[in-house]
């Protein structure tokens, strides 16, 4: 009876409804575009940077783009970075912070509040991906004897790797799940939950939700 | 007295600068106005825009305080489709207006055009004259005129021909002299004399042949005394074998993306393209379309199709299948094939059926914060009808603590009428809670529409 008295009635609740936002991606004429609507039946939204983007990276909330001279956040922050693209990874543990890996140049700095950065880096070989763990970061480098086409370290321990004809997703459990995919080249994170998937015949999306996972075809820009 | 010289001074050289000269439009090209300009013969009851254009041909800008038609003769003249002054025009600038002729009565109408400013205004005399015009009709296979004044004669095999028997009516209580009956274009002839005379109230027919001799689209005019019609047909090649629609599943629902093939039932004749588009027409009322309903790749409902000579596979978009989108509406979804110049054996189209169904949860969440609960159901509704539901809470330990009727109907339909692409929706709802909110585990949600209830599993504040 007590607990009866801990809600109270409907008259009180209220609702709020929008469009749900499956997240952004890079379209192919590289541009960044906010994806709305269910996986399967999803439409594209207007750029949301001015310049073409060469990387992207997007949390739930918010995205970071590298063009060709700067990097770019949807909140409207922009700072002067090294030319060519840049492996972005978002730090779970600190809203709106991520660490933002220069290909070109093999630098690595930390953004936070506009800013960016620097961090000493020394890899040990091409960086792939990169991501932020509970004590900095950790990333993957690529070995002469690589089969893999793509590969995108998850948050919180998962990989997501690329070969011929399938893209494989391994969760930190161990867990694993294939999907029939030809050419997929390489991936962008669209929010907390879904990759994009860039292949040579069109962009896909991978919904990496426990037991929602799927992979669909996201809408291309009308000619 | 010196304060008004100073300002004639100041103000006569910008009133000699700002000029105004009239043009009419035929199409796009401009015509300088002269003083007077003929509307010609028009049909009674017909109406006839003229586009006029007022350009400022001097060097300061100028405002057009004044776009007026008065009829002199008659009442047929009026302004239409243009906007209303004053209206700011710089230097080598211009307006356009429209002027319509439009009157029942068999007369001579005149009436005078005026355009200016407050110290300038220059004009031109507006003539015409209404004729009395035969009603005319148009019997199958043809179709028309439609309301461009279109008479279409369809899709034939190149070589053939077609025949459309064409009525004239005269409504008036005097024998009307039709004249001219003239029939332009190169696949278009006609047996009728140049003029025929109609008793009053009686009709005529006469027939008019297309036979198009190449695999295209042809044109034409037939003129009728003072209304002309535009004939339209097409040829096209021999018929390609019918089609074979091959999908990915046999059973299409909302919210899905599936795979659309097509093949021929047997060899191309020719080389041959077209198109297939995808239309939708949906059945949750007041609902007129889900843009999410596409062919994925594009982003559009029309696909080319090629198919080359000896191939029964048909490429779309260059590729050997297409991926569309069924969206989140409820309706009837139509793929229909467009062989361009050539014919198609069969049907050319097929159709499904996206059946309403429940709500479609596609993911469900509970957070707290602080005295609030919160509830997020993310999914579509294809019958736009969701709004009741109910929330049913329980303790730490699971047992049932009550359960929350609740209707949202008078949110979503807002919403759902601000949306062009499905029924989509991410619903946050928050209860507001007094005492120990940490006392409540979970909660469990039904969703009710006009096509059934769905119920989440258990959502668990954290």
């Amino acid at each position: 009876m007590k607990l009866l008295l801990l809600l109270v009635s409907s008259a009180c609740a209220w609702a709020q409804l929008e469009s749900p936002r499956i997240g952004v991606m890079l379209d192919e004429n590289s541009r960044a575009r906010p994806v709305t609507g269910v996986p399967a039946a999803a439409v594209l939204g207007a750029p949301l940077f001015d310049a073409a983007v060469i990387s992207l990276s997007c949390s739930t909330y918010a995205c970071l783009a590298k063009t060709e001279s700067a990097l770019v956040s949807s909140s409207g922050e922009t700072v002067d970075a090294p030319p060519g693209a840049a492996l972005i990874a978002w730090d779970p543990g600190v809203d709106g912070a991520a660490y933002v890996y220069f290909v070109e140049t093999r630098q690595l700095a930390r953004w936070s509040d506009g800013r960016l950065d620097p961090i000493a880096f020394a890899p040990d070989g091409d960086v792939l991906s990169l991501r932020a763990t509970a004590n900095g970061y950790e990333y993957v480098v690529g070995r002469d004897d690589d089969t893999v086409n793509a590969i995108l370290l998850l948050d919180g321990g998962g990989v997501l790797s690329a070969t011929d004809g399938h893209v494989h997703l391994l969760r930190a459990d161990g867990n694993e799940t294939d999907f029939a995919l030809a050419d997929a080249g390489g991936f962008i994170r669209m929010s907390d939950r879904y990759v994009q998937v860039v292949t040579s015949s069109g962009m896909w999306a991978l919904d990496l939700d426990p037991g929602h996972e799927r992979i669909f075809l996201l809408p291309g820009v009308p000619q | 007295m010196k304060a008004r010289l100073l300002c004639l001074l100041v103000f006569v050289p910008l009133i000699a600068q700002a000029q105004i000269a009239l043009y009419s439009l035929s199409g796009i090209t401009p015509s300088p106005l002269g003083s007077v300009y003929g509307y010609g013969q028009v049909a009674a009851g017909d109406a006839k825009d003229v586009r006029f254009r007022a350009v400022n041909t001097g060097t300061t800008a100028i405002t057009i305080t004044l776009i007026k038609v008065l009829n002199t003769v008659g009442a047929g003249f009026s302004i239409v489709n243009s906007s209303s002054t004053p209206l700011g025009v710089s230097a080598g600038s211009s307006v356009d207006f429209f002027v319509r002729f439009s009157a029942t009565a068999i007369a001579s109408y005149s009436g005078t055009v005026q355009v200016g400013t407050v110290s300038n205004t220059v004009s031109a005399i507006l003539l015409a004259t209404v004729v009395p015009a035969a009603t005319l009709s148009v019997a199958a296979p043809c179709t028309g005129p439609d309301a461009n004044a279109t008479i279409s004669f369809g899709r034939i095999v190149q070589g053939s021909q077609q025949s459309c028997t064409i009525s004239i009516q005269n409504p008036f209580p005097q024998a009307l002299t039709v004249s001219p009956l003239t029939v332009t274009g190169a696949a278009f002839t006609t047996t009728s004399a140049n003029s025929v005379t109609v008793a009053a109230g009686q009709s005529a027919s006469f027939t008019i042949q297309f036979a198009p001799a190449t695999a295209t689209s042809f044109s034409g005019t037939l003129t009728v005394g003072p209304r002309t019609y535009a004939l339209a047909g097409t040829g096209f090649l021999s018929p390609l074998p019918s089609l074979t629609w091959i999908f990915d599943s046999k059973t299409i629902a909302s919210g899905e993306q599936h795979t659309l093939s097509l093949q021929l039932s047997a060899a191309s004749p020719a080389a041959a393209s077209g198109s297939v588009s995808l239309s939708f027409v949906p059945s949750a009322s007041g609902v007129t379309n889900d843009t999410a309903i596409q062919y994925v790749a594009t982003s559009k409902r029309v696909a080319t199709f090629t198919v080359s000579a000896g191939e029964t596979a048909i490429k779309l978009n260059g590729q050997p299948s297409i991926v569309f989108s069924t969206g989140t509406t409820a309706g009837k979804l139509t793929f229909t094939a467009d062989p361009g110049i050539y014919g198609l054996s069969g049907d050319p189209s097929i159709s499904f059926t996206l059946s309403p169904s429940s709500v479609a949860i596609l993911s469900s969440g509970a957070t707290r914060r602080a005295n609030d609960l919160d509830v997020s159901i993310s999914g579509f509704d294809n019958t736009y009808s969701i709004g009741g539901m109910s929330f049913s809470f329980f303790d730490r330990s699971g047992g049932a603590i009550t359960t929350i009727p609740a209707d949202f109907t008078s949110s979503f339909r807002p919403f759902f009428q601000s949306q062009n692409a499905g029924s989509a929706f991410l619903m946050r709802v928050t209860f507001p809670v007094t005492g120990d909110a940490t006392q409540i585990g979970g909660v469990e949600v039904v969703l009710n529409n006009t096509a059934g209830v769905i119920r989440t599993p258990r959502l668990n504040f954290p």
